[in-house]
């Protein structure tokens, strides 16, 4: 059976230096970082990309989580987009992981935030830690659905570091 | 400027620096696209500053023998005065430029048969986009600040409208004498009229986002060419019992609504590949889905489905999504 996420040793204090970057127009995705702060096995850094975010601090960390809602026509959101356009740091040896708020679930085809932003974070040799996350969130929120996710992203940080 | 199109794409090329699919008739230019899956943001010239977008878009105002031209996801803003030299345009898109407007320069476009304005901010529709009487495919999706569309009543040729995330509540009457139409796409709209009836040709047909929408409209079973119905995030409590008359459905998204139970005659849809009731309330899935002779794809996750009834056996060729998965990317057969 797979170790659940409560069981981890060292929960909150493993020897690892993570940031978390979201945007957010309307609040839901502030909301949405602040429950995977909760249940998230470490503890990253959290920062609004739309405050502006030292790229050096971002370079010394192992992990990178990007939370960010699609916006305009299956557009990033612009403060995402416009980190992104100017984020040049080399991941290599660094893992990211992605979550985007939208409408994902009810079409058959595959758009949103989330692949342009992974598309980016693939060229600077960044590593996907775990399957990324579509979360519905207009007009209701699956909290369950997100809850799930987290336990899913626990368990890749066991298995990594 | 006496300048040949030839130079005048050398020069666009310059200031947008990389080569701009494009097509020659001759020695003119009638094709131009600025906006390419390989570059990350998608237009062209998303990220230039707002003097070079101008000194581009100025230089494609001399390219007068266009027809087709996309300028999506660029973030114009503005289009320069010498955009209404264009005039031999069939197809162009202005998505997601944020122009604040219809721009007044393309106000003699009388040869548009493609207008594409969504996420434009647009708030109001000027009335001469009702002069466009070849348009066939208007799309005016995300503005969200749009309240009325009543000047697109003279467009009868449209064979394509996309009106998803404006501000209406109604469908206006006219558009249901548009009986051309083979695609329709709404948002967070109630109260359909038997008219929809007459919308006959219709094969695609979107209503999603409308909280008070608990039945569809009556009519919808009418409309004999639907091959997709996209009815998702809505409130819908039941289908109408002749549902399964849609005998031509090939696809259906029911995705988020409150559905209990499907109606038998859905075992009729001899053609329906796939089926979205993910999100729903549905307790057990009836036998007749899995005899569905071509179904290959099936999404039940989020419902309460009891685990101690039976579960149809289905087919090995449909894959049945039972679980929610994390992304769209991962799901098999999308
Ligand atoms: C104007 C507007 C445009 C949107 N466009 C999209 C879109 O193209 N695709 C999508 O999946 N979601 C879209 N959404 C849904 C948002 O991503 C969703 O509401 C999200 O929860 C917003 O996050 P926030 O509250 O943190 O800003 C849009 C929402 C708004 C208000």
């Amino acid at each position: 059976m797979s170790p659940q996420p409560s069981s981890f040793p060292g929960q909150k204090n493993p020897p690892l230096k993570a940031a978390l970057l979201y945007s957010s127009q309307h609040g839901k995705t502030r909301k949405v970082v602040a429950q995977v702060v909760k249940q998230l096995w470490i503890a990253p850094d959290v920062f609004d990309v739309a405050n502006g975010v030292d790229h050096t601090t971002l370079a010394a960390c192992d992990l990178l989580l990007f939370f960010t809602p699609t916006y305009g026509d299956e557009e990033l959101h612009e403060d995402m987009e416009n980190f992104l356009a100017n984020f040049n740091v080399n991941l290599s040896t660094r893992c990211f992981v992605i979550c985007e708020l939208g409408n994902y679930y009810g079409y058959d085809f595959a758009f949103g935030a989330m692949p342009i932003l992974r598309r980016r974070l693939l060229e600077l040799n960044g590593t996907e830690l775990c399957t990324p996350l579509s979360l519905d969130s207009l007009p209701k929120l699956n909290w369950a659905h997100l809850t799930r996710w987290i336990d899913h992203v626990n368990q890749a940080l066991h298995e990594r570091f | 400027m006496n300048v040949s199109d030839r130079t005048i794409l050398e020069q666009i090329e310059r200031k947008v620096g990389r080569p701009v699919p494009h097509r020659w008739n001759g020695e003119r230019c009638v094709e131009l696209d600025l906006t390419a899956e390989d570059s990350l943001f998608s237009g062209l010239i998303r990220r230039h500053s707002p003097s070079e977008k101008d000194e581009i878009m100025q230089l494609i105002g001399h390219l007068t023998a266009l027809k087709h031209l996309n300028l999506r996801r660029n973030k114009l803003h503005q289009l320069p005065a010498n955009f209404e030299n264009l005039s031999e345009l069939e197809q162009l898109n202005l998505g997601s430029n944020y122009l604040g407007s219809v721009p007044p320069e393309i106000r003699h476009f009388q040869q548009l048969k493609y207008l594409q304005l969504a996420n434009n901010d647009i708030t109001i529709l000027p009335e001469f986009i009702g002069s466009y009487r070849q348009l066939e495919y208007l799309t005016l999706h995300k503005n969200i600040n749009l309240k009325s569309v009543d000047a697109l009543a003279p467009l009868t040729s449209l064979k394509s409208l996309n009106l998803y995330f404006l501000n209406l509540v109604r469908l206006p009457a006219f558009v249901y004498r548009f009986n051309r139409l083979v695609t329709l796409t709404l948002w967070n709209m109630r109260d359909f009229t038997d008219d929809l009836a007459t919308l006959g040709n219709l094969e695609y047909f979107s209503v999603c986002g409308t909280p008070s929408l608990r039945e569809l409209p009556p009519a919808l079973t009418q409309l004999k060419k639907l091959r997709m119905i996209r009815v998702f995030q809505n409130s819908l409590d039941r289908l109408p019992g002749d549902f399964g008359e849609l005998e031509n459905l090939e696809q259906i998204s029911l995705y988020q609504n409150q559905l209990t139970q499907l109606p038998e005659s859905m075992a009729r849809l001899q053609k329906l590949k796939k089926l979205n009731l993910g999100w729903n309330r549905l307790a057990r899935l009836p036998e007749f889905i899995a005899r569905l002779p071509v179904l290959e794809w099936l999404a039940v996750f989020e419902n309460p489905l009891d685990p101690a009834g039976e579960s149809p056996r289905f087919a090995p060729t449909t894959t049945v999504l039972r679980e929610w998965p994390f992304t769209t990317l991962a799901v098999p057969g999308k």
